[in-house]
């Protein structure tokens, strides 16, 4: 029966270990690129049912080791079959150059493979320590506690949410705790312990753990002390992120991708260069597709059938992006693709004619995408476009209600289940104003305030029931060009402005400038380079009279259209955004500004630049006395404050915690200095070792007589040393006898000397 | 007499005993320390567990004059002091001594016979004389009574009021003997009797030379305060109605030192106190109406004060 009973509960304690640990390793698919929840859960549940059946070490070793390397082929080496040396060999590479790393310290620079692998090992590690932290209720304490830690850590600092998991690991640790004490009590082999004892216990533990967590969720609590995540954690990482990417800020890959349905979560650098494109314009956005229907996660196509374009390409019949009296300027371009390049065939403004070697092109009426028939890489495409100047007095006059049918129908969807905040803060947002341009600047103007955040990573995932614009809006707050751009495209539906979500490349990198002289006209012709890290978003507002005019709410990102006001008659550039402190940086400024750096040789592409500058702004509007140039973080007080409090509370926790252990080894060592040589340091010695073996958990109750409680250290520790110590302390404090013959002194030291080094063994 | 050979008396007394009564050596040893501290003992269990064996067992070891009375409803005070009868040749009265001028007696059934001769039978117990026909006679100087009452009938019987069961330094029960032992006496049931063989191994005077010693067995300040401790808590806990009276407090106190000396030390350790309370303290407490609701019992209640009274440990003399 004891037998039965230890095994059940056994079983129930790598249950419970296990959801602890699940709960702890979740996030990691939720907030890292390691996105294989699967991969977790088999990891960890086979690791841990390995160390409940205690196999022998090397099948352990074998068994970790197979599923660490096949995990670690899944997340890096997919391309490559498992069973080929290749990947092996760029592994061992990796974990030994990084090995190095590490040893210097420099864990900044660790490389995501290297960080999985050490992941795993520590994954590993946990389940075979959780043996022995299960056999000792201390020991899992201890666990149990830097569980809470870090996801408490995690809740506060990341966007998961872990507030469900919390309670979850509460409970199960409390469960496992009262388990692990009704097996002490069991070990200790009282026959009164029955049936009816168990289930009372299992009783109270259920009550225990239900009253915990009533008290946690009635009990009051104070409002958050910080942002979520806190704003200092935020400059802490900064300074920390330069280093090239870190698996922990990595969601995805930057770049180019089909699909818009699921948007959300972190986005990890890659400057591949794709294309590079010399065009006698200035440098534009290069626009791919755009698309219409918001989902609440994403944007999805209607689906429409492809139109084919047959030469000559009128695409100003087809697709029509401006009305014809918007002030226009003829310009061509000439894209040539990388290999690394997915199948795009970009161009920007109102295309006049596009061509492809050799291929014969077709029109995605409903994204505006133009494809090839064989939807193959081209190597290279050459376009002839319209630039358009709008004038910004007859945007202002465009009214409600003239847009024509066919817009109002495809541009004005909502998902229905969109929050009713979205709705009123697009209502609060624009109901002052008085013409739709007004309206979309004051969008703009919000988008790109300082309540929110630009940033690639620590960028959250919309949960299974959260809308991606009220979840950007409303509580992340931080995101990167999809969570602006989608947010004031529905921004501007909800306040019942017709806009479209429009996707491709920013301007790119200035690579030089040519000056060709085209039927007897000179041309000045500039090269741009276009990298995964340009790929962008960005917003397209219908105005009757004008047509669609491009918006850029992404802080930290120019507008590239050109707008012409009407006091200044000359049609001066001025972007639509609104940065008071970024001047009127034209395209022809910006240009020239990085044709004057030419000479720097790592320059990094466009994107990082900016997303530098994007830093910079962050952190002049959030606080004026911070740094004005680059991410130099001077030191924050507050900061080390809190790393100093938090660093001496952790100690002061693992001291209180560890209590037990310290103590005993004061005591211990105090037991060895002391020689019994009278009543007095017999005394002391004696209540000295019973100090210790309070400590080390046989501890007196105040009704137990010394005898009784020396018979119980005899039978823990296996022996009868105690009950002869004890006979002659007695004899020393109840009877009226106080002296030691030598040989008793002898024989009491000795009974001291082994009683403590059997505490040892 | 050293205290060696005084141990070596007691364990002798008791290894005797139990050649003869089988498995039942605490039984034995809470009767020596009864004998030792000077009190009585009240024996309450069903007929046939062998008390009178034992109490003869005892009487035989001592050498000591045994007397068996069995109580009955028409027993006379006079039928266990003695009367005085006419000598009609010596023309004067002459007192014929009864079985109480023994110096080890077996009271049977002693809740059989009416409070009269109850409270002849208690006086003697607790003045060590009686008086017959205005006279005053000394009981012999070891006087031992061992008092037996049958729990399971009530018709007919005359409960002892508790002001008598006070004058019992312990209360016992024998207790069915284990399976083993059981067994063993079956195969010991020879037709003869087994007091036959038993030798005397100390004698009367020896056994009055002990009770001396007991009285000298050293109790420390700190034991004496644990005992008022005790008793205290008695007179304090809900459930009880009457705690222990200062004669239960003295009886405590030469019970634990009998004991200890029975264990063979010459000071008393809380184990002593631990062991013996029960016994001393559970017939001289009267448990309150709703104690009886809650099922608990006397024995319950010392049990629990036991488990909750601070046992005196730390030298403190020495421990600043």
């Amino acid at each position: 029966m004891p037998k039965t009973i230890n095994r059940t509960t056994g079983v129930l304690l790598y249950l419970l270990s296990f959801i602890i640990l699940w709960q702890c390793v979740k996030p990691v698919t939720v907030l890292t690129i390691l996105q294989s929840e699967r991969i977790f859960f088999v990891f960890v549940a086979v690791s841990l049912l390995l160390s409940y059946l205690n196999v022998p070490g090397w099948i352990n070793f074998l068994v970790n080791g197979g599923m660490i390397l096949y995990s670690l082929h899944y997340f890096y080496f997919q391309d490559q079959p498992f069973f080929s040396q290749m990947w092996m060999k760029q592994l061992g590479q990796d974990l030994f150059q990084n090995a190095g790393t590490l040893w210097q310290g420099n864990i900044l620079a660790l490389s995501d493979l290297f960080v999985t692998f050490v992941l795993f090992v520590l994954l590993w590690l946990v389940s075979v320590a959780m043996r022995h932290w299960l056999s000792r209720p201390g020991h899992f304490l201890l666990f149990f506690f830097l569980a809470l830690l870090c996801l408490s850590i995690l809740d506060a600092a990341t966007f998961y949410e872990a507030g469900r998991s919390i309670v979850i690991v509460v409970v199960a640790g409390l469960a496992v705790l009262g388990i692990q004490k009704y097996r002490q009590i069991r070990e200790i082999g009282d026959p009164s312990r029955t049936k009816a004892f168990r289930s009372r216990w299992f009783a109270m533990i259920v009550i225990l753990s239900a009253a915990t967590l009533l008290i946690g969720f009635v009990g009051p609590k104070p409002n958050a002390q910080w942002t979520n995540p806190p704003s200092f954690l935020e400059h802490f990482s900064i300074a920390g992120s330069n280093a090239n990417n870190s698996i922990f800020a990595v969601g995805q890959r930057i770049g180019y991708d089909e699909d818009d349905s699921r948007l959300g979560g972190s986005l990890g650098m890659d400057t591949t260069r794709l294309f590079t494109v010399r065009t006698s314009g200035s440098g534009n956005y290069w626009r791919v597709a755009e698309k219409d229907v918001y989902t609440g996660k994403g944007w999805d196509n209607r689906n429409e059938p492809l139109i084919g374009l047959d030469d000559p390409y009128n695409r100003y019949q087809t697709l029509r992006e401006y009305e014809s009296d918007t002030p226009v300027q003829k310009e061509t371009a000439t894209f040539a693709f990388s290999n690394a390049s997915p199948f795009i065939l970009p161009y920007t403004g109102q295309l006049t004619d596009m061509r492809v070697p050799g291929e014969a092109l077709r029109l995605n009426q409903a994204t505006g995408q133009i494809l090839t028939d064989a939807r193959k890489p081209v190597p290279r495409s050459d376009i002839t476009y319209l630039e358009p100047t709008f004038q910004i007095p007859k945007l202002r006059n465009v009214k409600d209600g003239q847009d024509p049918q066919a817009v109002r129908e495809r541009n004005l969807q909502l998902p229905s289940a969109l929050p009713n905040r979205v709705r009123a803060l697009a209502h609060r947002l624009t109901d002052g104003k008085t013409n739709r341009y007004d309206q979309a600047m004051a969008v703009v103007d919000y988008l790109r305030s300082s309540r929110f955040t630009y940033s690639t990573d620590r960028v959250p995932r919309p949960s299974r029931n959260q809308d991606y614009v009220d979840q950007f809006l409303f509580e992340s707050k931080i995101g990167y060009c999809d969570n602006f751009s989608t947010s004031m495209a529905v921004l501007l539906r909800s306040a019942g402005i017709p806009a479209r979500w429009v996707k491709g490349f920013s301007a790119g990198t200035y690579m030089n400038q040519s000056e060709k002289t085209v039927n007897g006209k000179k041309e000045r012709r500039t090269t741009y380079e276009i990298t995964n890290a340009n790929a962008h978003s960005w917003v397209e507002v219908y105005f009757p009279g004008s047509g669609w005019v491009t918006f850029e709410p992404t802080p930290s990102f120019d507008n590239p259209s050109e707008f012409a006001d009407a006091s200044n008659d000359q049609a001066s550039s001025s972007p639509a955004s609104s940065q008071p402190d970024n001047g009127s940086p034209d395209e022809q400024e910006q240009t020239s500004r990085q044709q004057e750096q030419p000479s720097q040789p790592e320059n990094p592409d466009s994107a990082e630049q900016k997303q530098g500058n994007a830093s910079n702004n962050e952190q002049k509007t959030a606080s004026a006395n911070r740094a004005e140039h680059g991410p130099t973080v001077d030191i924050d007080w507050r900061v080390v404050g809190w790393i100093a409090g938090s660093l001496s509370a952790a100690a002061v926790v693992l001291l209180a915690l560890t209590r037990k252990k310290w103590l005993a080894g004061f005591y211990l060592r105090r037991q060895k200095n002391l020689t019994i040589e009278d009543s007095g340091s017999f005394n002391t010695a004696y209540v000295n070792l019973l100090r210790i073996l309070a400590l080390k958990g046989i501890g007196r109750s105040e009704a137990q007589t010394l005898r009784e409680y020396a018979e119980t250290v005899d039978r823990r520790i296996e022996g009868s040393h105690m009950l002869r110590l004890t006979k002659y302390y007695e004899s020393m404090i109840y009877s009226d006898k106080k002296e030691l013959s030598a040989d008793e002194r002898k024989e009491l030291n000795h009974l001291c000397g082994s009683i403590v080094g059997r505490l040892h063994t | 007499m050293n205290h060696d050979r005084a141990h070596q008396l007691v364990s002798n007394m008791i290894d005797n005993v139990e050649t003869v009564v089988v498995g039942k050596r605490k039984v034995i040893k809470w009767i020596t320390v009864a004998l030792l501290a000077g009190g009585h003992v009240l024996i309450e269990d069903i007929p046939g567990v062998g008390k009178t064996l034992l109490v003869r067992a005892i009487a035989k070891s001592i050498g000591a004059d045994f007397k068996r009375i069995q109580f009955t409803p028409d027993l006379l005070p006079s039928d266990l002091t003695g009367v005085s009868i006419y000598n009609q040749k010596e023309a004067r009265f002459e007192f014929r001594p009864g079985p109480l001028m023994g110096n080890i007696i077996l009271a049977d059934e002693i809740n059989r016979t009416s409070p009269k001769t109850q409270s002849a039978l208690l006086e003697g117990m607790a003045e060590r004389h009686v008086t017959v026909d205005g006279t005053s006679r000394a009981l012999p100087e070891l006087f031992f009574v061992m008092a037996t009452q049958n729990p399971i009938e009530y018709e007919g019987t005359y409960v002892l009021p508790e002001a008598q069961l006070d004058r019992f330094l312990l209360k016992l029960s024998m207790g069915y003997p284990a399976r083993k032992d059981e067994f063993d006496m079956m195969n010991r049931a020879t037709g003869r009797d087994p007091l036959d063989d038993l030798r005397s191994v100390l004698t009367v005077d020896d056994v009055l030379r002990l009770q001396h010693e007991v009285r000298s067995v050293f109790v420390s300040d700190s034991i004496k305060n644990y005992l008022l401790d005790i008793v205290t808590a008695t007179r304090k806990h809900p459930m009880i109605y009457l705690g222990v009276s200062p004669r239960g407090t003295l009886g405590l106190l030469q019970a634990v030192q009998a004991l200890a000396f029975v264990e063979q030390r010459d000071f008393v350790v809380p184990d002593d106190v631990k062991a013996i309370a029960p016994y001393v303290l559970c017939h001289r407490i009267v448990m309150k109406q709703e104690a009886s609701y809650a099922n608990l019992t006397a024995s319950d209640a010392v049990a629990e004060i036991l488990s909750q009274i601070k046992v005196p440990v730390l030298n403190k003399e020495s421990i600043q």
